[in-house]
């Protein structure tokens, strides 16, 4: 995956384009308050299960990830969550998606989900943000799974993504989803 | 606390990296961690002994879907220079060939493509986005490169450049991940975002990176060539192969009548079983195939396509995945 690099000259384009973006995948940097708003359920999970399959036309592998909320930030799901990501492995295929969600059962995570249609399966509840939609909790603290990849400036010129290598306090993390959640 | 202590373990080879080793040796290649996770490909070392997705031809056939900006003058011409610069790095001998026009999608279908799409998995600010198909024994076997069509692309030195973002994912479709380089001049081509039409030019850190695959997955034409004889030329462009729940489907066109033995070869180049050895009339031919041989049925796998005619002679590699 390409992802657009900080370059002040791009800007506008830049903007032009997040702006016009329905949260799917972007490595423009997504603040707090740009991934809350900009998805439709965020919750505090541990993977149970996941379970990869050629999509209808066998011309894809999806991946469904079985989620048992411990927190719900936003949205409303009812028991189990379960979304969908590109890639995966059928027998001895694979599909990589350089740049996507890494995910692992019994795994704790804070997942950013939002509908969108992927390859031969319309409108499911997914990552959009890719790696910046994902937060690995450990020890009482939340690590983005883009912290390791350079992405472009978001408006405010800001280019480390929250947390960046040390992570966040979850508790806080918590708080300023709400905060946002609730504007 | 499996994966913190991971992290910190992984951060503290990193810094002992960054002592002992230079720029050059920064390259990372993509590691698939098989069943069991999602995965986008780890970042391994080339010398890792888990190995890593690497091609086991030396030649590969691309396509470019002209749909939306893939139909703007002077995009071929581009993307040919960004497959140019990979065929370029030696001793290895990757050639990546630009075969024609296509109208395939995002889909698993055996067919690399080059698209211009507002899906994929790519929007917003997401330039570009690669798919590897791999095999067992991490052989990619098809890669599909979406870009996003949302963005302006430009094949004339400005932003954005389509010769320098596909010379980034022709990167991908040779098993290289991004570069641990972060350094603001020299960036290799497989730094992890845009940096304009400076991208459009290997570092020696990318060339590491291609021939240190090289070195350690030697490309497959060598034993294929020994087992079909000398004269063989890959030209997947000449027939395709689809796979589905039963077998793959193989897809060839002839303009007249002719002799057509179409046959099938292992990774190792030996032969597995012949499809078609009959005279057959001019039009659009499809052949199935479930794995079914004299000797039984094979493993699910990679295999390789050969059809031969009096007009000459095509491959195809051949997911089988029931």
């Amino acid at each position: 995956m390409y992802a657009w690099n900080v370059a002040t000259r791009l800007a506008p384009v830049v903007l032009a384009l997040s702006a016009t973006s329905a949260g799917a995948t972007t490595l423009i940097r997504q603040g707090l308050d740009r991934l809350t708003t900009g998805n439709e359920t965020i919750v505090q999970a541990t993977v149970l299960d996941i379970h990869s399959y050629w999509n209808a036309d066998h011309q894809f592998i999806l991946t469904d990830v079985r989620l048992r909320p411990s927190r719900i930030l936003k949205g409303a799901p009812a028991g189990d969550v379960i979304c969908t990501v590109m890639g995966g492995s059928v027998g001895d295929v694979t599909t990589l998606i350089i740049g996507g969600a890494d995910l692992a059962p019994g795994l704790e995570y804070m997942l950013f989900l939002a509908h969108a249609d992927l390859p031969g399966a319309a409108n499911r509840l997914t990552i959009r943000d890719h790696s910046q939609g994902v937060f690995e909790i450990v020890g009482g603290r939340a690590f983005s799974q883009a912290a390791s990849e350079p992405v472009l400036p978001d408006e405010h010129g800001k280019v480390d993504v929250p947390g960046g290598a040390d992570g966040l306090d979850l508790e806080e993390l918590i708080q300023e989803v709400r905060s946002h959640s609730n504007r | 606390m499996y994966r913190m202590a991971n992290r910190h373990v992984a951060a503290a080879a990193a810094c002992a990296g960054l002592l002992t080793t230079s720029n050059a040796e920064a390259f990372r290649m993509i590691y698939n961690p098989g069943v069991g996770r999602t995965s986008s490909g780890s970042r391994v070392l080339c010398n890792d002994p888990v190995g890593f997705a690497h091609p086991t031809t030396a030649s590969v056939a691309w396509w470019i879907n002209p749909a939306n900006q893939g139909g703007k003058p002077g995009v071929a011409t581009a993307l040919q220079a960004a497959m140019a610069s990979w065929n370029q790095v030696s001793p290895a001998s990757y050639t990546l060939v630009y075969t024609g026009t296509n109208n395939r999608g995002f889909v698993t279908d055996g067919v690399n493509t080059v698209m211009w799409s507002n899906g994929n998995g790519c929007t917003g600010g997401c330039l570009a986005i690669t798919a590897l198909v791999l095999q067992s024994g991490q052989v990619i076997t098809e890669v599909d490169i979406s870009f996003n069509d949302s963005a302006t692309w430009n094949t004339n030195g400005s932003d954005v450049d389509v010769q320098a973002i596909a010379g980034h994912e022709f990167g991908h479709s040779l098993g290289i991940h991004h570069t641990e380089v972060k350094k603001s001049n020299g960036r290799p081509t497989m730094y992890a975002s845009y940096f304009g039409t400076a991208g459009r030019t290997l570092e020696s850190d990318d060339r590491d990176a291609l021939n240190c695959s090289f070195n350690r997955y030697r490309p497959v034409e060598a034993s294929l060539a020994a087992a079909v004889g000398p004269g063989l030329k890959i030209a997947n462009g000449l027939i395709t192969a689809r796979p589905n729940s039963r077998g793959v489907n193989l897809r060839f066109p002839l303009t007249g009548m002719d002799h057509v033995r179409l046959d099938v070869f292992n990774v190792a180049g030996r032969h597995v079983a012949t499809l078609v050895d009959a005279e057959l009339g001019p039009g659009e031919h499809e052949v199935a195939w479930d794995g079914a041989t004299s000797r039984g049925q094979v493993a699910n796998g990679v295999y390789f396509a050969r059809l031969a005619t009096r007009e000459g002679r095509a491959n195809a590699t051949v997911i089988l995945a029931r």
